[in-house]
């Protein structure tokens, strides 16, 4: 059987590889630490980040926004399938908003199957289905005066006790709750719904530096990098030991 | 893995629609729909039973001949499960899962299970039997027991209005 040797050659080798191999690493730790050691100095526990790549990390991420309407300086829109009045979420909706009116005091939503009743404060009232007398197949939604509308795929119905009985309507109504661009700044007031204030440059940086960053891998890299410096550690203390033997 | 996942997303979904519950319970020729709004001493009897506000501030119920029915929601353990309630007598009829929107504690659902629910009664303010659990589904049990505690007690108030 070859007996294998241990030479000061492979031994140099073993260093030369791994101190190319944790260099960008050590480098990387170094200036993370730095960080994380004046984290209260350079105040990194109070500022946060909202970018969406480092919030992508943290699978922290914004829904769509599928629809916008509004009322009385109030805007009623979907992100994902949460519903908000203005910032506030108030109820879960799967299917589109078709429209919303002021009524009574009350808000009435339409979605695809039924109506919504909120209070003006966003309070749930009722929501109202097919089995309650509501058209199905809502396609608009519309109020004026004392009476509420609905256009359905052949027809259009009007009610005058906030939805609860319908009839097919003859009027020539067609002032129709439509959709509108929600500004940016409304939307920003939504979105911190969803991100709250992003994530701290503190916790940031500390999952930089633990390798947490990286969902599962990242810790086993930061093992092999650990092995890699032991490695680098021990054959630093053998070469100068053989060097001072001969 | 994959088994138990195809599971949870298919127990997922509406079993029975609103209206094919009261057609059930009204041999298809339910009557108008009545509410009652939960303002006041009302309010706050519905919250002890449920032990947190009830999620709407209008409840909808359907009656005749001595029969009520109602549809009404309880969280199981984030997702809302719509029931549907038939009472005759003080009694429970039937307790149905309308829609199961969590992916777990579907179960309930099993006519076997709700069974034990079929002549309860009120004592107080809860059911007058113990409900056995299930293993797994046991927020889903809870709600169940709350709806049928919270529909009993809706229907002695409205017979008494």
């Amino acid at each position: 059987m070859k007996k294998i040797r241990i030479t000061l050659k492979s031994i140099n080798q073993v260093h030369k590889f791994t101190g190319i191999a944790v260099c960008v690493f050590l480098i990387h730790l170094s200036i993370t630490g730095i960080f994380l050691n004046h984290t209260e100095d350079l105040g990194l526990d109070e500022k946060y980040t909202a970018s969406p790549m480092i919030l992508a990390l943290y699978n922290i991420s914004m829904p769509n926004k599928e629809e916008s309407f509004s009322v009385d300086n109030h805007f009623i829109s979907r992100f994902g399938n949460q519903v908000f009045l203005d910032n506030q979420p108030v109820f879960k909706s799967e299917v589109p908003i078709i429209g919303v009116v002021i009524f009574n005091q009350m808000l009435v939503i339409a979605i695809e199957n039924g109506l919504v009743l909120l209070t003006e404060e966003g309070e749930l009232i009722e929501k109202l289905t097919g089995s309650t007398g509501v058209p199905v197949n809502i396609q608009k939604l519309g109020a004026l005066n004392n009476l509420l509308f609905l256009k359905t795929s052949n027809q259009v119905w009007e009610s005058n006790d906030e939805g609860q009985e319908w009839r097919v309507s003859d009027s020539n109504f067609n002032e129709w709750s439509n959709e509108v661009v929600m500004p940016d700044e409304k939307t920003q007031q939504v979105e911190s719904y969803f991100l709250g204030k992003g994530i701290s440059l503190e916790q940031f940086f500390l999952d930089l530096h633990n390798g947490n960053i990286i969902k599962g891998f990242g810790k086993w890299l930061l093992d092999i990098i650990a092995i890699f410096l032991l490695l680098i550690s021990i054959s630093g203390v053998w070469i100068w030991l053989r060097k001072k033997r001969y | 893995m994959v088994i138990l996942l195809a599971s949870s997303l298919h127990a997922r979904g509406v079993y029975q629609t609103d209206k094919d519950f009261l057609d059930e319970v009204f041999d298809n020729a339910p009557p108008k729909s009545k509410k009652i709004m939960l303002v006041g001493k009302l309010r706050k009897s519905v919250e002890k039973i449920l032990e947190h506000p009830y999620g709407s501030l209008r409840i909808r119920y359907w009656k005749k001949d001595g029969r009520t029915a109602w549809i009404l929601q309880e969280i199981g353990k984030v997702e809302p499960i719509t029931f549907g309630v038939e009472i005759k007598d003080n009694q429970i009829q039937d307790i149905k899962v309308l829609e199961f929107r969590e992916i777990r504690g579907w179960e309930v659902r099993y006519p076997a299970f709700r069974k034990q629910f079929e002549g309860a009664s009120l004592d107080g303010m809860k059911l007058n039997r113990e409900v056995d659990g299930i293993s797994g589904a046991t927020l889903s049990v809870w709600a169940m027991t709350s709806i049928a505690e919270l529909s009993l007690f809706l229907d002695q108030y409205v017979k008494n209005k």
